[in-house]
């Protein structure tokens, strides 16, 4: 027999037993009184038949007065152990012989039996009588054995019935299904190992129990090898945008409406420049205010990009990190908020989020810069070439009111020809630069420009000086006196040229740049004739 | 003979009775006769009745209504006159008679009536004995020493 090792083995002992002993009890109790009843009955049929066997005999006795038959029959029927007394008496109630040695109490009337005795040859005639005490003691004990060996029979028959159920059911049902259970139990996650078919239960539930979860299994198998091969497409696909993301040479972020980086990939880094070591230091940081050295741009470009609900671009200058100015083309754009009534939006997703994209356009922008410093400046000397001084002093003579002077200084070298002629074209080229910086150190502001309008011919522009500046004349004198001071040249040689300047002002020697570079360039003749090696200022337009 | 006698008693009384009755009759069995009950004349017994004969024979008692000493006496165990007597008497047959005699006799405090070798040795004895009761199975007309005290008719 097995023990019960199982829970569910157990609940069905349990279960067994606890119904055997309740239908134990049940019929126990019933067998109890049924026995009880059944002995009672028994014993007083006992007597009864004992008495209707020794009546005739009794009758004969008493009607022949023989006392020593009558003994016998006493004798007889006192040695059954139920009878507790018999006595024989005639007609007239009178005790013939009493069968007892114990004194003799009246008993009740259901304990005694009374038997007439008719006389042998005539029925109609009553000689006595037959009366047996039953032994109530007796009587009680041994229907109680009854009573209790019924009983135990009945208990018995259930106890052995709940057995043979269990070890049926157990052994047809419990324990395949226990085996089954702790089969699936120990069944790693994931595996394909098909239950084992409990023996003899191919045909009935069990066996189709183990068909199903084996169906199950390598349903779940096949779920499970197709959902790794799509995770695998998943992850391959993800490592692709991943990649994509990650070396892109554009800086691709995600902000708040705030401004707050939520999240950026690393070329964002590369484009912002140095100064931040990981992206994850700006999270949560106004992005913003970090990145562009004017935010309030960018500002403007998410609330425009939100109006019209279209992408914005620009190029923007970004906070110098390093020291050089950095550049970079932006695009933003703005992702709506979900709607309130969907579930899934989050706290960020609320109130939209801001998509953008850098590309690092400074090498553009510094080609950019260089050609135009190109067009604008003389590649020899680093002044403003004949174009850019034009413009600057456009510019100043545009945007300047009437009241803001600018004085312009025309400059043309003295004996340059001859250095050119006598130590060549490097050394006049080197007299040049070293005259522009010589220039230029007299220069007050860096509003102050110097320009190269010819071979040997200069503008200098001096904003925000009139006519009656004294600090004009003084740059003029100085100049003067630094470019009279000797050339030294490689190769020891040493040079000497001088300088004519004439002198005219905005607005009194003219409104435009035409009418003040000639008066200018008057002034600057009526010194070379004059003498050379001086300045001059023009005559006030007539 | 005594199977047709016990044939009678077991048979219900009626048709099958007569019939019997009218078969065996042709035998002259003295089963068929009446008996008569005699004591000799120098008894103060009168006339007794069938229950008081059944008290003496049957052992109940030893005396007669007058409370004078009887002797009861009896033909031999087996004898065809004897069954006439206990059936007229007590309407059992012999062997009826005989077991209750053997359940008495076993415990040897009452005993059965004397028997005599045969009806004459009765006739003489009961003459000769005041106390004596015995029956005879003709009518004792002539033997003036006899009283005739109840006549058995035979059970039909």
């Amino acid at each position: 027999m097995n023990l019960p090792r199982s829970r569910l083995q157990y609940r069905f002992l349990a279960s067994a037993l606890a119904a055997a002993m309740l239908f134990a009890l049940i019929a126990g109790t019933l067998a109890y009184g049924l026995g009880a009843r059944r002995a009672n009955a028994a014993a007083h049929q006992t007597i009864a038949g004992m008495q209707a066997a020794v009546e005739k005999t009794a009758a004969i006795a008493v009607f022949a007065h023989d006392t020593t038959l009558m003994r016998e029959v006493i004798d007889g029927v006192g040695r059954n152990s139920l009878v507790k007394q018999v006595d024989i008496v005639d007609a007239g109630g009178r005790t013939l012989l009493q069968g007892s040695a114990t004194s003799a109490p009246v008993g009740t009337s259901e304990s005694v039996v009374r038997q007439p005795l008719k006389s042998p040859f005539d029925a109609s005639e009553t000689i006595g009588a037959m009366r047996i005490e039953i032994d109530g003691e007796q009587l009680q004990h041994v229907a109680r054995r009854e009573a209790w060996l019924m009983a135990m029979l009945m208990v018995g028959q259930a106890a052995l019935i709940a057995m043979t159920v269990f070890l049926t059911g157990a052994r047809l049902v419990s324990q395949p299904i226990v085996r089954l259970a702790r089969a699936l139990a120990a069944m790693p996650a994931g595996s394909t190992q098909p239950l084992a078919w409990p023996r003899g239960h191919e045909h009935d539930e069990i066996g189709t129990l183990v068909q199903s979860a084996n169906d199950l299994l390598s349903a779940n198998a096949q779920a499970l090898q197709r959902e790794r091969e799509l995770r695998q497409d998943i992850e391959a696909m993800e490592a692709q945008y991943r990649q994509i993301f990650d070396s892109t040479s554009a800086g691709i972020f995600v902000l708040d409406r705030q401004g707050r980086l939520i999240n950026g990939n690393p070329t964002v880094l590369k484009v912002i420049g140095g100064g931040v070591g990981h992206l994850r230091q700006l999270r949560g940081r106004d992005f913003l205010e970090l990145v562009f050295a004017r935010p309030e741009r960018a500002r403007a470009m998410i609330e425009q990009a939100a109006l019209r609900n279209e992408t914005m671009s620009a190029d923007l200058e970004l906070r110098a990190m390093g020291g050089r100015t950095r550049w970079a083309h932006c695009l933003l754009s703005v992702q709506e908020a979900h709607r309130p009534d969907d579930e899934a939006a989050d706290s960020m997703a609320m109130d939209g989020v801001v998509e953008g994209v850098l590309y690092d356009i400074t090498e553009r922008k510094q080609v950019e810069t260089d050609v135009r410093r190109r067009a604008d400046h003389d590649a020899l000397t680093g002044a403003l070439n004949r174009n850019g001084i034009d413009e600057a002093i456009d510019r100043h003579l545009a945007h300047g009111d009437a009241t803001d002077a600018l004085t312009l200084l025309y400059l043309d070298l003295d004996g340059f020809k001859q250095i050119n002629d006598r130590h060549g074209h490097h050394h006049g080229d080197e007299v040049l630069q070293q005259a522009v910086q010589r220039i230029q150190a007299e220069l007050r502001r860096n509003t102050d420009l110097v320009g190269r309008i010819g071979g040997d011919e200069f503008v200098v522009a001096l904003a925000h000086s009139g006519p009656t500046d004294v600090a004009a004349s003084q740059i003029a004198a100085n100049i003067v006196a630094r470019l009279c001071e000797p050339f030294a040249l490689g190769g020891g040689a040493v040079a000497e040229i001088g300088v004519s300047i004439g002198m005219a002002s905005y607005p009194r020697h003219g409104r435009h740049r035409r009418e003040l570079m000639h008066a200018a360039d008057e002034a600057m003749y009526w010194v070379k004739r004059h003498g050379k090696n001086g300045y001059a200022t023009a005559l006030a337009e007539a | 003979m005594s199977a047709a006698t016990r044939l009678l008693s077991w048979r219900r009384r009626g048709f099958v009775a007569s019939l019997a009755a009218v078969c065996l009759s042709a035998l002259a069995l003295p089963a068929r006769a009446d008996v008569w009950v005699v004591v000799p004349t120098s008894s103060s017994v009168k006339a007794m009745s069938q229950k008081e004969l059944v008290d003496l024979y049957m052992g109940r008692s030893r005396a007669f209504p007058d409370g004078t000493f009887a002797l009861p006496f009896d033909l031999p165990r087996d004898d065809p006159g004897r069954a006439a007597f206990y059936k007229s008497l007590t309407g059992m047959d012999l062997a009826q008679i005989n077991s209750y005699w053997s359940r008495l006799m076993f415990s040897g405090q009452t005993l059965p009536p004397q028997p005599l070798p045969g009806e004459a040795a009765m006739a003489d004895l009961v003459r000769r004995n005041p106390s004596a009761v015995g029956y005879l199975l003709q009518e004792p007309t002539a033997d003036k020493g006899l009283r005739v005290v109840l006549v058995l008719k035979s059970a039909k």
